[in-house]
C-alpha cells in the first residue's frame, strides 16, 4: 500500500525523483575538506574558500539542466532566474571569476578527477562507483 | 598612462606567475567567452526627448518608436590564470558611443586576490558609486528595463582606469569596504557647437561600505574628482562674454563659474534592498554637488518594489531628481546707449537660459512586468509617467529645442534582456 502511494505521487509530480538527491564532489586526491551546505551555498554564491596550501577552491557549475535548477532550489531555496540575475551581477560587474559551465555529469566527474582544487555537483545516481571521487556534501 | 603601464606589466608576469602555482594553473579550458543584451523598443509622446543616460544626450528618440535608446550587446572574456591572478575584459556596443576613441572598452583589468579577504584589481573597471552602477547596462541582472531615470540618467561616468581594493570581513553580516583610484574619460554629446565633449577627469577617487545580512544589504558610496578637460561653453558664448566684459565687471566672474576644468564634483549615495525572496523591495538617495554652473547640482532618490509569482514579476516604483542650486538669474548694469545695452541683456538672458536649461526637477511613476520566459533570458514591459517642473528639464534631451516650461511625458518599453 506503501508503495503504492509513493508511486501515485510521484506520477502526479507531487514528490521529487532521484534527481533531487545530489552530491558535491571532489577528485579523490584532493585535500578539501567535508562541507556544511551554507559553506557551499557560499561557494557558489560566489564567495571564496581558500584551502590550507593558499590555493581557493574551484566550484564549477553545469549548463541549463533541470539538475542544474534543482541542485540551486535544494542548495540556495533560489530559482534559477534569480540565481542568473545574481551572477550576471557579480560577474559582468567584474566582481568575481563567472562559474565554469560543463556541459554534462561525466564532464564534472571528469574535471574534478584531474583537478585538485575543484569541485562539482552530480545527482547520487550518477555517483562512480570506483571511487576516484569524494563526497564531500549530499544534499536530500 | 599608469593604468595602461600596471595592466601591461601584470599580464606579462602572468606566465610566471601561472607556473608557480603548479597543478592549479588554470588552461585555456578555463577562459569563459560570456555576454548580455537588451533589444528593446521604447516609444513616448510630449514634448522633448526622454534617454536612459547622459551619454545618449544627442539621441532624437523622441519622434518615433526606437530600438535604440535601451538596445545594448556587451561581450565578456575572462581568464583566469590560476588560483588567484586572473584577467577580464568586456567590450559593449550601444547607441551614441565613439568606438574609435575606445569607448567600447568597459572593462579591461587584472585581479588579484591574495585571500579570501583581499582583491586588488588594476586596468580599466566600472565606477560603482551607487548600487547599479558597474552592471547599468546588464539590464538582466534588475528588474526595470532600465535603471531608474531620476537616479542613473545624470551619472556621467562609467568606467575610470586605475586601480580598486576591497577588503571584505565578517562580524555580524558580511561586511565589504573598498577604495577605487583613477582617472576617467567618458564621451558625452553635450556640446553646443555639434562636437562631443570628452569628460577627462583628475584626482579622482572614491569609496564603497556595503553591510550585507540575510536579505537585507546597505550600502554607501562616495566618488569625487576634478574636470579635467576644456568646458563646454560655445565659442559664440565665449565671444559674447568677452566683448561685454568691458562693460560688465561682472561678466569675468560669470565666465568663470562656466568653465568646467578644475572644479571639484562629488557624488554621496546611500542604498538598501531587501530580497527575502517572494518579493523586493529597493532604494537609493543620492547628492551631486559640483562647484560649476555647467553641470546640474541634484538630489535624487528612488523607491522601487515587486513581487515573484513563480516565473512574472509585476513592480513599481516611484523616482525623483531635484536641483539644488536656485534659478540662476543675472543683474547686468543698466544705463549704456540702447545698442549696447540690448547687447548686455541679450548676453545675460543667454546664459540664464543656458544654464537654467539643465537644471533638473521631475518625478516619475513607474509600472512595470518581468516575465522570466527562460534561464537567462526575460521580457519586460515597462511604463514611466514622468513629469518635470519649470526649469526642471535637464534630464531631457531637445537638440535645439529649448523647453523651460513644466512637461509630461509616457515613455513605454518592450524587451527582451539576456545573457549568454
Amino acid at each position: 500500500m506503501h508503495r503504492f502511494l509513493l508511486m501515485m505521487l510521484a506520477l502526479l509530480g507531487l514528490i521529487g525523483t532521484a534527481q533531487a538527491h545530489f552530491v558535491l564532489i571532489a577528485g579523490a586526491g584532493s585535500n578539501i575538506p567535508d562541507l556544511e551546505k551554507q559553506q557551499a551555498a557560499n561557494l557558489y554564491l560566489g564567495k571564496p574558500l581558500m584551502l590550507a596550501s593558499g590555493v581557493f577552491v574551484q566550484p564549477v557549475d553545469v549548463v541549463d539542466t533541470e539538475l542544474r535548477r534543482d541542485f540551486y532550489l535544494h542548495l540556495t531555496s533560489q530559482n534559477l532566474a534569480m540565481i542568473d540575475a545574481y551572477w550576471a551581477q557579480l560577474q559582468f560587474a567584474g566582481r568575481s571569476k563567472p562559474l565554469l559551465k560543463l556541459e554534462s555529469e561525466q564532464e564534472v566527474i571528469d574535471f574534478v578527477r584531474r583537478r585538485n582544487n575543484a569541485i562539482g555537483f552530480i545527482s547520487r545516481a550518477a555517483l562512480p562507483k570506483d571511487k576516484s571521487v569524494r563526497v564531500l556534501l549530499v544534499l536530500e | 598612462m599608469l593604468a595602461k603601464h600596471l595592466l601591461l606589466s601584470a599580464l606579462a608576469a602572468m606566465p610566471l606567475l601561472a607556473q608557480a602555482h603548479g597543478e592549479e594553473t588554470s588552461s585555456f579550458e578555463d577562459w569563459q567567452l560570456s555576454g548580455f543584451y537588451s533589444l528593446a523598443l521604447t516609444d513616448q509622446d510630449g514634448p522633448l526627448h526622454f534617454y536612459p543616460a547622459l551619454s545618449q544626450f544627442n539621441s532624437d528618440y523622441g519622434s518615433r518608436p526606437t530600438y535604440k535608446a535601451d538596445s545594448v550587446v556587451g561581450l565578456q572574456l575572462d581568464a583566469p590564470f590560476n588560483s588567484q591572478w586572473s584577467a577580464s575584459s568586456q567590450l559593449v556596443l550601444r547607441d551614441q558611443a565613439e568606438y574609435s576613441k575606445g569607448d567600447a572598452i568597459e572593462r579591461l583589468f587584472v585581479r588579484y586576490q591574495p585571500s579570501e579577504h583581499l582583491t586588488l584589481r588594476a586596468g580599466r573597471l566600472a565606477m560603482d558609486t551607487f548600487m547599479l552602477s558597474d552592471y547599468r547596462r546588464v539590464s538582466y541582472a534588475y528588474p526595470w528595463v532600465r535603471p531608474p531615470h531620476e537616479f542613473y540618467g545624470y551619472l556621467s561616468v562609467d568606467h575610470f582606469d586605475g586601480a580598486d581594493i576591497a577588503y571584505n570581513w565578517h562580524a555580524a553580516g558580511e561586511w565589504q569596504a573598498k577604495l577605487n583610484v583613477g582617472p576617467s574619460r567618458t564621451v558625452l554629446p553635450i556640446s553646443t557647437e555639434g562636437q562631443d565633449y570628452r569628460l577627462r577627469t583628475r584626482s579622482q577617487w572614491g569609496g564603497t561600505l556595503q553591510w550585507q545580512r540575510e536579505a537585507l544589504t546597505l550600502r554607501a558610496g562616495y566618488t569625487t574628482f576634478l574636470f579635467a578637460s576644456e568646458p563646454v561653453t560655445s565659442g559664440l558664448l565665449d565671444q559674447a562674454l568677452d566683448s561685454v566684459k568691458p562693460f560688465w565687471p561682472q561678466a569675468g566672474e560669470i565666465h568663470n563659474q562656466l568653465q568646467l576644468k578644475d572644479k571639484r564634483l562629488v557624488y554621496k549615495a546611500l542604498g538598501a534592498v531587501y530580497d527575502p525572496g517572494g518579493w523586493w523591495l529597493r532604494g537609493e538617495v543620492a547628492a551631486l554637488q559640483n562647484q560649476s554652473l555647467w553641470f546640474p547640482e541634484v538630489h535624487s532618490y528612488y523607491l522601487a518594489t515587486g513581487v515573484r509569482l513563480g516565473a512574472w514579476q509585476p513592480y513599481v516604483g516611484y523616482g525623483r531628481a531635484y536641483a539644488t542650486k536656485p534659478l540662476l538669474q543675472l543683474s547686468e548694469p543698466t544705463g549704456y546707449p540702447p545698442l549696447l545695452q540690448a547687447g548686455i541683456s541679450q548676453t545675460a538672458r543667454g546664459i540664464e537660459q543656458a544654464v537654467n536649461a539643465i537644471r533638473v526637477d521631475q518625478h516619475s511613476t513607474t509600472l512595470g512586468l518581468r516575465w522570466d520566459v527562460k534561464p537567462g533570458m526575460a521580457l519586460k514591459l515597462q511604463w514611466d509617467k514622468l513629469k518635470s517642473r519649470p526649469n526642471g528639464n535637464g534630464l531631457l534631451g531637445g537638440g535645439n529645442a529649448v523647453e523651460s516650461g513644466a512637461i509630461r511625458k509616457n515613455i513605454v518599453s518592450i524587451a527582451v534582456q539576456g545573457v549568454f
